[in-house]
């Protein structure tokens, strides 16, 4: 299967500190792939600077065949590669239905002189969005939400209007930044399970996570990186018997415990 | 007393033309923009230099560029052009790397220099002076009397209110509004969903130039003159005021809020009487009233009196729902 | 070559008083976070203090006092009154912003109906220039430029070896650190105003000195150039901001020697939009920090 993400020798250091030191790593489409390692060793470095929050000192990415490294962030999110932030990054004093509205509105449509010229138009589509929007908040269960304001939900609604949102905007390839992350037990499940909708809905899914079960699950192929590189790469099971790995997660009840287990 | 309302309520109308540009740029954008009354003043002065006869030769104590002597309309679209255009460069320059406060001390410092220079260099604008000696518009077709006169420019200028605020509530619930208030909201999480909040943001701010230099040319068209006295920090503050007491990121809090300040406030402590001794006291009175009430609407009720609107399911779009509202109500009582 | 010395030495007392309003306001932005718009309002108040206390009594020292008094009590009930409570109702920072912009509206307009509007006459006896090395100083150029080290030694003593000075720094480094371990984080910012207010009350009465008349809107139209200097030296930073007064006092009175005075102040204003622009850390920034919030 093509590559859809291709990271090539990707460098980033902040001061003197280096956080990313040669990364290399490939994502395939359609596939769900892990980005796991200890802390520290550069992960969300590597979200950032493949999405373009972040310039990269050297190295390239390419996304569909297209070098992206430089680019700025909304170019790179408007070519189909996306990302999900550590903390929900909801729009706080818009209702949770113009969260959606604005996620599905295209580049083509937010224009300036076509809301001054062209309204008929754009309420068309606006009537389109809408339906699609509320179908969405349905399956995930806050459609009685949605004129409430973003800022009002639960920390675990915020995360599953993320998905939400990414549903409706349906980018090519997503970035998850440790969806998991402060997450309470029982939410678990249902994020999972959007996780899993977004591959349902056609995402190429790069997952970013602490929580091995979980990465087990979802994931077909797993990255470990470590003190910024790429240490290596396969499926759960085989990570967890690689000596690297173990290694360079030395402490780390999971990895130790199935080594024990398999 | 009639003339006595004509011009209070021309002048609250001219005056909310200039609150709802720093709507879009402030409600809307969320752009802390000192920079505004400026643009009301250099579309005053673009007005007057478009529309006034050339300076006089040999008279020192009356220099000014241009000098077209053309009628209201080239002057109005003259101002705004201007007023776009220094907007387009002063944002493209500040909306890079500023934001909030720092975008606000940014703009102020902005203003301060133009006022130095306008009033330095008299050859542009008559320094100091300033201009005078404007004609009332279009009324040399027209040739009214001073008492119809005030009428007709008082409808000309609520036509003009009433035309940006439609042209405004089109605009905010279009999709650039509602994609312009996320990036307001969190611009990151914008970026991340393809919008450029720095093409967004600094749309937001010519528009909100253009409109703020039709109030100038309205103001000084008004005014028949305008020089830098007109224009000080307490004007800009004023304006801030009636959003944040109207509504904040509301096209009709933004004209309440202008009827408020301007009207109630500017007006209503006119009826009290001189103090022996302290001239300077009644406006000195009302602008710490208004200062008062800004302090109480920023801690009990920060989203002012009428607060922003939103989409409510059910509901597409409201680009002309006055015009509806009106046009039902009309229906209805003619079906009675 | 005259000339640009005689404007360096201008410049220098420029500077001087420009320190003493600019570190009163770094220091309490240091440790408060809180760009203070009501800034100027507070030397404006001491120059009206040491008007009142000369009409009194004919002291200078007693003027000086009541220049200091003056700026330290509205500074105080300022954060007490008004700020503290904002901020416990969770206000943001923009919001604390549009409260100091209205408080230094109410301070100015209070001045205007107590003093007038017009220039009311504030003079220390008239001294001659004289030749001081390259530069052309009166004895009460001398004289300010004697009191703002003064000020800002007795500052550096009382941060660097005072309880309380070791206390103020730790709040500003790190508040909630400081707060862990035991420093009384609202006392120290409730005196950290009253400095604020000192010292910008001392800033306001040599400004009235050196100026000869004091009206309303005296401080605040510094208030752009102190912006200017605590943005250059770096906000929050007291000692940058020393440097970046020198700067803006000096580039302002040299520039006059050049450019028509009138543009003084534009000059101060146009560093700080150039700083803004291309090194908003100020000049001494480690670390570019984005003012985005």
């Amino acid at each position: 299967m093509p590559a859809l993400l291709d990271v090539i020798d990707l460098h980033k250091s902040f001061g003197g500190v280096q956080a990313v030191t040669g990364m290399a790593f490939t994502v395939e489409a359609g596939s769900v792939t892990g980005l796991i390692g200890p802390n520290g060793a550069g992960k969300s470095t590597v979200i950032e600077t493949v999405t373009g929050f972040l310039k990269p000192d050297r190295g390239t990415v390419r996304f569909a065949n297209r070098d992206i490294q430089g680019l700025t962030p909304h170019h790179i999110s408007a070519l189909g590669l996306t990302r999900t932030f550590q903390l929900p990054r909801e729009w706080p004093s818009l209702t949770v239905l113009e969260n959606m509205l604005v996620a599905a509105i295209d580049g083509k449509r937010d224009k300036l002189w076509r809301a001054v010229f062209t309204p008929g138009p754009l309420a068309r589509a606006q009537k389109d969005d809408l339906a699609r929007a509320r179908e969405v908040l349905d399956s995930f269960g806050l459609l009685g939400l949605r004129n409430d304001l973003a800022k009002t939900l639960s920390g675990g609604q915020k995360r599953l209007l993320e998905f939400a949102r990414l549903v409706i905007a349906r980018p090519r390839m997503v970035l998850l930044d440790e969806p998991m992350a402060g997450v309470n037990p029982t939410m678990r499940a249902r994020i999972q399970e959007s996780i899993e909708r977004l591959v349902h809905h056609g995402m190429t899914v790069l997952l970013v996570e602490h929580n091995l079960d979980i990465v087990e699950a979802l994931c077909d192929t797993v990255v470990v990186m470590a003190l910024g590189q790429c240490i290596a790469t396969g499926s759960m099971q085989e990570l967890r018997l690689n000596p690297v790995v173990v290694d360079a997660y030395l402490g780390s009840d999971a990895v130790i415990t199935a080594a024990v287990d398999g | 007393m009639i003339d006595y309302f004509v011009s209070v309520l021309t002048l609250i109308s001219i005056f909310a033309i200039v609150v709802l540009a720093l709507n879009v740029r402030w409600g809307w954008a969320g752009e802390f923009d000192f920079f505004v009354y400026g643009l009301l003043a250099l579309g005053a002065y673009v007005y007057a230099v478009i529309t006034l006869p050339p300076a006089p030769k040999n008279d020192p104590g009356l220099i000014y560029m241009l000098g077209l002597s053309q009628p209201f309309p080239v002057g109005v679209l003259g101002a705004m052009t201007v007023t776009g255009l220094v907007s387009l460069i002063v944002g493209a320059v500040a909306l890079r790397n500023l934001r909030q406060v720092f975008f606000g001390i940014m703009t102020f410092s902005s203003v301060l220099i133009m006022a130095a220079v306008i009033s330095q260099e008299t050859p542009i604008f008559n320094g100091y002076n300033g201009v005078f000696g404007l004609a009332q518009p279009f009324n040399d077709l027209l040739q009214l009397s001073d008492e119809q006169y005030s009428f007709f420019f008082l409808g000309l200028c609520l036509v003009s209110l009433f035309l940006i605020y439609l042209l405004l509530e089109r605009i905010f619930w279009s999709p650039y509004g509602l994609v312009l208030r996320a990036i307001r909201e969190d611009e990151v999480a914008a970026a991340a969903f393809g919008k450029s909040p720095y093409t967004a943001r600094l749309k937001a701010y010519v528009l909100g130039g253009v409109i703020a230099g039709l109030s100038g040319a309205l103001l000084v068209s008004y005014l028949t003159a305008f020089n830098t006295d007109a224009w000080t920090p307490q004007e800009t503050v004023l304006i801030f005021a009636c959003i944040i007491i109207g509504g904040t990121a509301n096209g009709r809090g933004a004209i309440l809020g202008s009827f408020i300040v301007f009207g109630l406030i500017l007006e209503g402590t006119r009826f009290l009487p001189p103090i022996p001794g302290h001239p300077d006291a009644p406006s000195a009175v009302r602008a710490i009233a208004i200062a008062v009430v800004m302090l109480v609407f920023l801690r009990w009720r920060p989203q002012g009196i009428l607060p922003e609107r939103h989409l409510k399911d059910g509901e597409p779009g409201q680009p002309s729902a006055p015009l509806r509202a009106l046009w039902s109500r009309l229906r209805v009582a003619r079906g009675r | 070559m005259t000339i640009l010395l005689h404007g360096v030495g201008f410049g220098l007392v420029t500077a001087s008083i420009i320190a003493l309003a600019s570190v009163a306001f770094s220091l309490q932005f240091s440790v408060t976070t809180t760009p203070n718009f009501a800034h100027g309002e507070l030397l404006t108040v001491g120059a009206y203090g040491a008007l009142v206390a000369q009409t009194l009594t004919h002291s200078l020292i007693l003027e000086i006092i009541a220049a200091m008094a003056a700026g330290a009590v509205v500074a105080s009930a300022m954060n007490l009154a008004i700020l503290q409570p904002f901020l416990k109702a969770g206000a943001k920072r923009l919001t604390i912003f549009l409260v100091t912009v209205s408080i230094g509206l109410v301070i100015q307009n209070v001045l205007l109906i107590a003093f007038g509007g017009a220039p009311s006459a504030y003079e220390l006896p008239a001294f001659d220039l004289k030749q001081v090395g390259p530069f052309l100083w009166t004895t009460l150029d001398e004289w300010i430029m004697l009191a703002t080290l003064g000020t800002l030694l007795l500052l550096h003593i009382v941060l660097r070896y005072t309880k309380f000075g070791k206390s103020l720094r730790a709040v500003s480094d790190n508040p909630q650190l400081a707060r862990v371990t035991g420093i009384n984080t609202p006392r120290v910012i409730q005196l950290t105003w009253g400095i604020d207010g000192l010292i910008a009350g001392f800033a306001g009465f040599v400004l009235a000195a050196y100026v000869g008349s004091i009206t309303p809107t005296i401080g605040f139209s510094f208030l752009v150039v102190v912006f200017a200097a605590s943005v250059i030296g770096g906000l929050g930073r007291p000692y940058g901001t020393l440097v970046g007064a020198l700067l803006i006092g000096v580039a302002m009175e040299v520039s006059a020697s050049y450019l028509p005075a009138e543009y003084k102040t534009s000059v101060a204003f146009a560093l700080l939009i150039l700083t803004l622009l291309f090194r908003p850390s100020g000049v001494f920034a480690t670390q570019i920090w984005k003012f985005s919030e």
